[in-house]
């Protein structure tokens, strides 16, 4: 934005030379010919300049700009609707707003600058919508940097930085998965973070006696311990250990796309069946996974949100590679590579 | 893929392209930008239709209101506000943008022509009150006079105005509508406001606040960037999308309510600032005013440009008023500035012409009447320069005692000459009465007694012995004393002839150079004239007296030749480069001022072998004397001996350089040099207009350019009596609607033969880069085009399978490979080689042949169909 306010500067500076090469034309006519009126427009230029700066300069300080969209998500292939409302409550129109701002998809960064010129028309709040289509999945970012606004006679700019940004994810569609759901496990070994599952097999074993909730299983009931204590009684017994699917998406740059296609939609299939999983992600920077484990729909959207700030890396199968070699191929994974799940299983 | 192709069909702009292959590679795009401000583009029109009408009115209103010819305001205003407002909405749609300007200028025509008389009386009456008051400004004796052949300034006035507020409101229209430019506007309007504003004139105080709001708002307009005319689509985009070095810009186009805020604000302030600085305009702004260079620059060139019209700016000298020094040619119209170039006091004695010569011209070469020869000119006899006097005295020569002589004191003011009377025999300067001496002596060097053979050597003398004795000063001008005879009483009592037998011999000898090579046209030119017989008299002449009769018959006999076959102009034209001044005049010009007809008259009465020298000077007319200013009854000083004008007093008679004049000097025997005026009077000046450039002809061509056409009826015509003569229908009318069909009709198959070419052109283009894909695509858009002009295929982007399934059913067959090379062309990203286009190519062809004929077959198959049923239906 230093380089679109320099080129403002710039433009100001042809403009204000200009205005000065008017200024002496009419100094030597007025000097020369003594014309009445010629006097008066060279007062008029005179005068001209400080009250273009001046109104601007109050007006420009009133200026609000409210900034709203639509949804707070959207799926692939649908448009995005951001609303920016600009209010001047002064009496001077302002002529020349440029706002600048940026869009782009993180997981395909431009290097391009927008910049929105446009008026603020007096005692008006003025909305302007923009559209943005979305063709690929991932996090939008719209950033809104700095109002420009210039006089009249454009001899100067006001600068109001705005500093606001704005993310809007574009979700994958939901597509069902026809393949059929494999299963990989890998031990939790007493992990901090393990859920328990009802998919347990009991082992056999009293954990506790505990009071009787409605629900329980009437030959959990401890009829001895009831009778002693006039209270209903039932055992807990302990359960196995349980296994989850493990699933490591390639946040491989070329197939990023359909790996959260696939992804999304195994994963929903999963939870359709109930199931419980971890989703690793792949941190290229220091090589190492974060898990999230999906229960329900809601973490699963948060974790395809946290893949959009992923950043992608431009080898393919690094993922499914740091991982064998991290665990020396002891443990059994889905890869997820673009449309390809493949069951990594290991012994 | 299907917007893809669907996008493929429709022209894209760069814009839409952008975005495509923005969506495609970084997954996010921003097609468009829509906003709830309405781009009403009538309300749009209308803004700028008030801008329009505020300019153009407070321009010729102002203009003018401020010149006080009458008219009537309200019409002309409402008539001025339509017009700007017509005009700008020629800018609403693109009906009205391509009829717009046809059906203006056909209407602007149609008026004009029917009401001819009424512009033209308009104009005029404009003109000659600007020259009126340009002439009292600058003090100019002459002032144009046109004729207004309808008198009621009113009516001519108002209708005038509105024309010329027609043309200038279209161009408004370009400056304002389609440019927003300050600077053109300004231009246009403050250039047409100088006519008055030069002369401080001051138009009235409300139109000059129109066009101050009107700089205002068009200023700020100007620098924003809303206020471009919307595309002239059915519904224009509201954002003007541009890219510059990974910066894109989306301008909104127009935005008329910041428009019309800010005309308001302009209007105000505008009306409030002039309010507030009024006082400039009575105060004495130019009371302390100096006169500087420039100024006085302009003031030349206005001048000018008042008297002798544009021609007159493209003269090569500066200025020719006065005396020339002999110098002929290189001026295409004379342009004095009248102003005084002296002042005569004396005592009037006749009501002749009385001729002041300040130069001699003796030696003629190279458009030069030199005033001696040169140094290396063989056969010269003498090598003095004239006197300036006529009578060779001495300084002890007393006044004469019998006879009359008068004084005339000469104050020269702009000239550096010294100027006399013929036969003057003293001249001398005031201050102290250091004495007096002749001009000629200055021609001979003091020291050494010899003649001063260089011209310059001898002109600088000249001016050493006037500062000398304070003729010229630097800080006023001094006046000298000449004590002459009238010539006319000179000669009536012949006082003898001047000359010695040897300076007679002398006279004969130096003053009938001709050149040589104008020998040939002289002598055509005397056989022309018929001279010749009158020449021969003065050989057959028995006594001096009639030789002397026999050469003033042959002078007179020319100046008659020279009053019937020339004219008297001012502004001639001028002599080419490497034409003789007196050649060129004889042969090919035939008009000319008065150094024209002196120079060549010197020139054949010398090869008709009648010595005669070339001179200028001033001449005083009587309408000069009648208006001088009379100074005293006492007249004793100044005029001694008998006055035929009894009753005349001392007078001081201004002559300005208009009064500058050249003539000629004949030498009679027993007489001496005797004056002959050679240059016929001028014609009529008056200005008449008959044609629709006539309308203009006084801003073109001189006030007194003899080309000026005259009416047969130039009597001023009163309303309503008298019939104003209409147009021919025919010729008017019918011509021009005939002319404008041919110009559309031709326009459009120009246009139609555009398109065929630049598609021609686009597909040779594309085969040229090897782009087969795109060349395959645009002959298939062309091609599908083709088919939805016919109504066969539905005008809305199709895919590609649904076109392959029309030419199925109507054709009733497919040539899959065709659309298997279009899907190549469109989706893969390898394109399609050089053969599978020019198979597609030629299934395409194939396909339109096949079309044309199916349509034919079915048609006919229609006919058969209808006529059967109609059969069918006829009662029995």
């Amino acid at each position: 934005m230093i380089k679109t306010f320099c080129k403002m500067q710039k433009q100001n500076l042809s403009y204000a030379l200009s205005y000065f090469c008017f200024l002496v034309l009419f100094c030597i006519g007025a000097l020369f010919y003594r014309q009445p009126f010629t006097a008066i427009l060279l007062l008029l230029l005179i005068i001209l300049p400080f009250l273009s700066v001046f109104f601007t300069s109050r007006t420009a300080k009133k200026i609000r700009l409210q900034f709203h969209t639509a949804t707070n998500s959207v799926e692939q292939g649908y448009p995005i609707l951001f609303t920016i409302a600009i209010n001047n409550p002064s009496f001077f129109p302002l002529l020349n707003c440029n706002l600048s701002f940026s869009y782009e998809n993180l997981f395909y960064p431009k290097n391009t600058a927008e910049i929105l010129s446009i008026p603020a028309n007096s005692r008006k709040e003025t909305k302007f919508t923009l559209s943005f289509d979305t063709a690929y999945a991932g996090m939008v970012q719209i950033e809104f940097d700095t109002l420009f606004v210039t006089d009249y006679l454009h001899l100067y700019t006001f600068r109001i930085p705005l500093k606001k940004s704005f993310r809007i994810p574009v979700l994958v569609p939901s597509v069902p998965y026809t393949a059929p759901i494999l299963f990989s496990k890998v031990e939790n070994e007493g992990e901090e973070d393990s859920v328990t599952s009802h998919l347990g097999l009991p082992s056999g074993e009293i954990k506790e006696i505990r009071e009787y909730h409605p629900g329980d299983k009437l030959q959990n009931i401890h009829w001895k311990m009831s009778a002693k204590t006039d209270d209903l009684l039932v055992k807990e017994f302990d359960r196995q250990a349980e296994h989850f699917p493990v699933i490591i998406p390639e946040l491989y740059k070329n197939k990023i796309q359909d790996t959260l296609l696939t992804l999304n939609s195994l994963c929903e299939a999963l939870l359709a069946k109930q199931e419980i999983f971890r989703i690793l992600l792949f941190h290229p920077g220091d090589k190492s996974f974060s898990t999230h484990t999906i229960t329900d729909r809601e973490s699963l959207h948060q974790t395809l949100l946290t893949i959009y700030f992923q950043p992608l890396y431009p080898i393919p199968h690094y993922a499914r590679d740091t991982f064998l070699e991290e665990t020396d191929g002891s443990k059994s994974f889905i890869c997820i590579d673009g449309k390809e799940v493949t069951e990594e299983k290991y012994s | 893929m299907k917007a893809f192709f669907q996008n493929i069909l429709k022209r894209k702009s760069k814009h839409a392209l952008i975005k495509e292959q923005e969506l495609r590679s970084y997954g996010i795009a921003m097609p468009k930008i829509s906003s709830d401000l309405s781009q009403n583009k009538a309300f749009l029109c209308t803004v700028r239709g008030i801008l329009i009408f505020f300019a153009s009115f407070g321009c010729i209103g102002g203009l003018i209101s401020a010149f006080e010819l009458p008219f009537y305001f309200f019409p002309v205003m409402l008539a001025f506000f339509l017009v700007s407002m017509l005009i700008a909405f020629i800018y609403y749609n693109r009906l009205t943008f391509y009829l717009g300007y046809v059906l203006f200028f056909l209407c602007f025509a149609i008026s004009i022509f029917s009401l001819y008389w009424y512009v033209n009386s308009g104009y005029q009456a404009f003109m000659n009150t600007v020259y009126e008051k340009y002439s009292d400004y600058f003090y100019l004796a002459s002032v144009r006079e046109a004729t207004e052949y309808i008198t009621n300034r009113s009516v001519t006035v108002s209708i005038a105005m509105v024309f010329v507020g027609m043309v200038l409101a279209v161009f408004l229209n370009i400056t304002i509508s389609n440019h927003m430019s300050l600077l053109q506007t300004f231009l246009l309007t403050f250039s047409v406001l100088q006519v008055a504003l030069y002369i401080q004139i001051r138009p009235p105080m409300g139109y000059l606040a129109m066009l101050l709001s009107v700089y205002i708002a068009v200023g700020f307009l100007s620098r924003s960037e809303h206020f471009a005319t919307p595309p002239l689509k059915k519904n224009p985009e509201q954002f003007v999308f541009s890219e510059k070095r990974n910066v894109r810009k989306h301008s909104y186009i127009s935005d008329g309510r910041s428009m019309l805020t800010l005309t308001v604000y302009s209007i105000l302030f505008s009306s409030l600032f002039l309010l507030l600085c009024s006082g400039i305009f009575y105060s004495d702004l130019g009371a302390r005013y100096t006169q500087n260079k420039l100024k006085n620059t302009t003031d030349e060139y206005v001048k000018i440009f008042i008297q002798e019209g544009l021609s007159g700016l493209f003269n090569r000298y500066d200025s020719t008023g006065g005396l020339n020094s002999g110098q002929l040619g290189g001026v295409g119209s004379v342009r004095p500035d009248y102003e005084t170039d002296l002042e005569v006091t004396f005592v009037p004695y006749s009501n002749q012409n009385i001729y002041l010569k300040g130069y001699t011209g003796v030696y003629y070469d190279n458009n030069l009447f030199a005033p001696f020869y040169p140094a290396d000119y063989v056969g010269a006899t003498t090598a003095v320069m004239p006197e300036t006097a006529s009578y060779v005295g001495n300084d002890t020569t007393p006044l004469p005692e019998n006879g009359n002589y008068g004084v005339m004191e000469i104050l020269p003011l702009d000239n550096m000459e010294t100027l006399a009377p013929y036969y003057s025999y003293m001249i001398f300067s005031d201050n102290d009465n250091v004495g007096w001496r002749y001009l000629h002596e200055a021609a001979v060097d003091e020291t050494t007694g010899e003649i001063r053979e260089d011209y310059y050597e001898t002109a600088e003398a000249v001016i050493a012995f006037r500062s000398e004795s304070n003729t010229l000063t630097d800080t006023a001008p001094t006046p000298y004393y000449a004590v002459y005879s009238p010539y006319e009483e000179t000669i009536r009592y012949e006082i003898g002839p001047f000359a010695s037998s040897e300076e007679e011999a002398a006279i004969y000898n130096d003053y009938l150079q001709v050149p040589e090579e104008l020998v040939p046209i002289l002598e055509d030119f005397c056989e022309e004239a018929g001279l010749d017989e009158p020449a021969a008299n003065i050989a057959l002449a028995s006594t001096p007296e009639e030789a002397q009769i026999a050469r003033l018959s042959v002078a007179s006999a020319l100046k008659r030749y020279f009053a019937t076959e020339f004219y008297y102009t001012m502004a001639p034209g001028n002599t080419p480069r490497r034409e003789d001044f007196v050649a060129y005049f004889l042969t090919e010009q035939r008009r000319g001022y008065c150094a024209h007809f002196a120079a060549s008259s010197a020139l054949i009465l010398r090869y008709l072998g009648i010595p005669t020298r070339y001179a200028e000077g001033y001449c005083m007319q009587l309408s000069d004397i009648l208006d001088a200013d009379y100074i005293s009854d006492d007249t004793s000083d100044w005029f001694y001996g008998e006055n035929s004008l009894s009753e005349s007093g001392l007078v001081t008679v201004s002559l300005t350089d208009a009064a500058a004049h050249a003539w000629i000097e004949i030498y009679l025997d027993g007489y001496g040099w005797i004056p002959y005026e050679m240059t016929p009077p001028s014609e009529d000046n008056t200005v008449t207009a008959l044609n629709f450039a006539g309308l203009f002809s006084g801003l073109i061509q001189s006030a007194s350019s003899a080309t000026a056409l005259t009416l047969e009826n130039a009597e001023p015509l009163d309303l309503p009596d008298y019939e104003l003569p209409g147009f021919d229908f025919h010729s008017f009318l019918i011509k021009p609607l005939l002319i404008l069909l041919l110009i559309i009709t031709g326009l459009y198959l120009m246009y139609r033969l555009a398109g065929y070419f630049k598609n021609t052109y686009r597909v040779k283009q594309l085969l040229k880069e090897e782009n087969y894909r795109e060349a395959l695509l645009f002959s298939y858009r062309k091609y599908l085009h083709r088919l939805q002009q016919k109504n066969l295929l539905p005008k809305e982007p199709l895919l590609l399978r649904e076109v392959e399934a029309f030419h199925l059913e109507f054709l009733l067959k497919t040539e899959s490979y065709l659309w298997d090379i279009l899907k190549s062309a469109a989706y893969s990203e390898t394109g399609i080689t050089k053969e599978e286009y020019e198979t597609a190519i030629a299934a395409l062809q194939k396909y339109e042949a096949d079309v044309e004929k199916a349509i034919k077959e079915k048609k006919k198959e229609a006919k058969k169909q209808t006529k059967s049923q109609n059969i069918e239906e006829k009662p029995e």
